[in-house]
């Protein structure tokens, strides 16, 4: 109000040079206005959409897809848990996967007694880190850089006693190991504020390794060592259900 | 004298009130959708788009195909818009060295140009126009090199997310001579468009 009673109390030829410019002033501020106001961005930090600083995920694929009988076909994807760790515009990324299974059969046939045991193990890991882009306050979209790893060891073994009382053993082992690394990209959609679904696609470049060998009755036997080299597009056909904390 | 007081007043209020009317707009937010350069003819000139396949997830999840489809060789694709006109680069791959089994191995790259042009008037629909050099290299079919003209359809959901598929006539020469193949649309693809 100050100011306005000192512009009414201006006199003559001050009072009109000042309506003058101001009236001069006013369509330029009217044109400033009907310009697009440029929309003030911020720099975006995790917080802004996950709110936690971890999240766990499972791929739920099969069980989706079981529960609508929607595809029998299992889903290939090597990981089963992932975990992530968010720092303020990065985050730490894991996944794991592994089995164990070790079975045990008897067999009679033509009078020979027939024992087999069979170990399997398989291990997959990788490490990453990746950064956010969020698309909307629902949709993120992430890009990143993983490094693999995985073995697969697999023993077999065959006791066979035969009518005559000899008895024969047969042993077979197989160990492949892999590592490799590759660009990932992810997208998010979040279900609430704890909750969330997302899917992946990456490019991995992997080697890998394979040994196995043969004993019978103790006569050892190892195969020369096969190597190969992947390049695999692996697309998006895993859903993860994640859970923030 | 009194007429000029009360211009002047009003006067000042309609400059005051634009001022505070302009604090206003200004909205902080996170998620920079709005376009960067006014004179841009589309929303999406001057931006980068990424693509990825996403056939073999809804495929899973939809149920009108109820076998496991196997998607085409494109998998990524990657998108230079400039004003009217992209740059784009597509890739799949499947190549392993370890499995000789594997009856599924390829490698597929393209480079071209595309043009996309509204069908809605809101432009959330639209159609693209593209001329691709491809080159696909594949186990048993050995390879197969030449031109592709394709058509696409787009649906922007917002203008960083869209949904497409596009449809290609190939002419190109592989290993045993002269091959023309017309590839329909089987494959979605989502977006992400980036400023």
């Amino acid at each position: 109000m100050g100011l306005v009673n000192s512009l009414l109390t201006f006199s003559g030829g001050v009072q009109k040079l000042a309506i003058l410019l101001i009236v001069c002033l006013a369509p330029l501020c009217l044109k400033a206005q009907t310009k697009k106001p440029k929309k003030e961005t911020k720099s975006y930090k995790n917080v802004d959409y996950y709110g936690f600083r971890n999240d766990i995920g499972i791929n739920v694929t099969n069980v989706l897809a079981s529960v609508f009988s929607l595809n029998g076909e299992k889903d290939p994807n090597p990981f089963s848990l992932i975990y992530r760790r968010h720092y303020k515009r990065t985050s730490l990324r894991l996944g794991t996967n592994f089995t164990y299974k070790k079975t045990r059969q008897q067999e009679f046939t033509s009078g020979d007694f027939l024992l087999r045991d069979l170990a399997v193990s398989n291990g997959s890991l990788r490490v990453g880190l990746e950064k956010h882009l969020p698309l909307s306050n629902k949709f993120m979209f992430s890009y990143g850089f993983d490094l693999l790893g995985g073995l697969s060891l697999e023993k077999s073994e065959v006791t066979e006693n035969t009518i005559n009382g000899v008895t024969n053993f047969f042993s077979a082992t197989q160990n492949a190991y892999s590592t490799g690394a590759g660009p990932v990209l992810r997208f998010d959609f979040k279900l609430s504020d704890r909750m969330f679904l997302s899917t992946e696609s990456a490019i991995y470049a992997t080697r890998q390794w394979m040994t196995s060998s043969v004993s019978i009755n103790g006569v050892r036997s190892d195969d020369p060592t096969r190597a190969g080299f992947d390049l695999v597009l692996s697309l998006p056909q895993s859903l993860y259900f994640n859970v923030l904390f | 004298m009194k007429k000029w007081h009360v211009i002047q007043l009003f006067v000042f209020i309609a400059v005051a009130s634009n001022a505070v009317g302009q604090q206003d707009t200004s909205k902080v937010s996170v998620y920079a959708e709005e376009d960067l350069y006014e004179d841009d003819p589309y929303f999406w000139s001057n931006t980068k788009e990424i693509g990825i396949n996403i056939t073999p997830l809804l495929s899973r999840f939809v149920p009108f195909n109820l076998g496991d489809r196997q998607p085409g060789a494109l998998g990524f694709q990657w998108k230079r818009y400039y004003a009217k006109r992209a740059f784009r680069f597509g890739l799949g791959a499947n190549i392993t060295g370890f499995d000789q089994t594997n009856d599924n191995r390829f490698l597929f790259l393209s480079f071209g140009l595309e043009r996309r042009y509204p069908i809605s008037k809101d432009k959330k629909l639209t159609y693209s126009s593209s001329w691709d050099a491809v080159l696909q290299v594949q186990v048993e079919e050995e390879f197969l090199a030449g031109i592709a003209k394709g058509y696409g359809i787009e649906y922007h959901f917002t203008k960083r997310i869209f949904a497409g598929t596009q449809a290609q006539m190939i002419l190109g020469s592989g290993a045993n001579g002269p091959h023309i193949e017309f590839r329909l649309p089987t494959d979605i693809f989502i977006h992400v468009r980036l400023y």
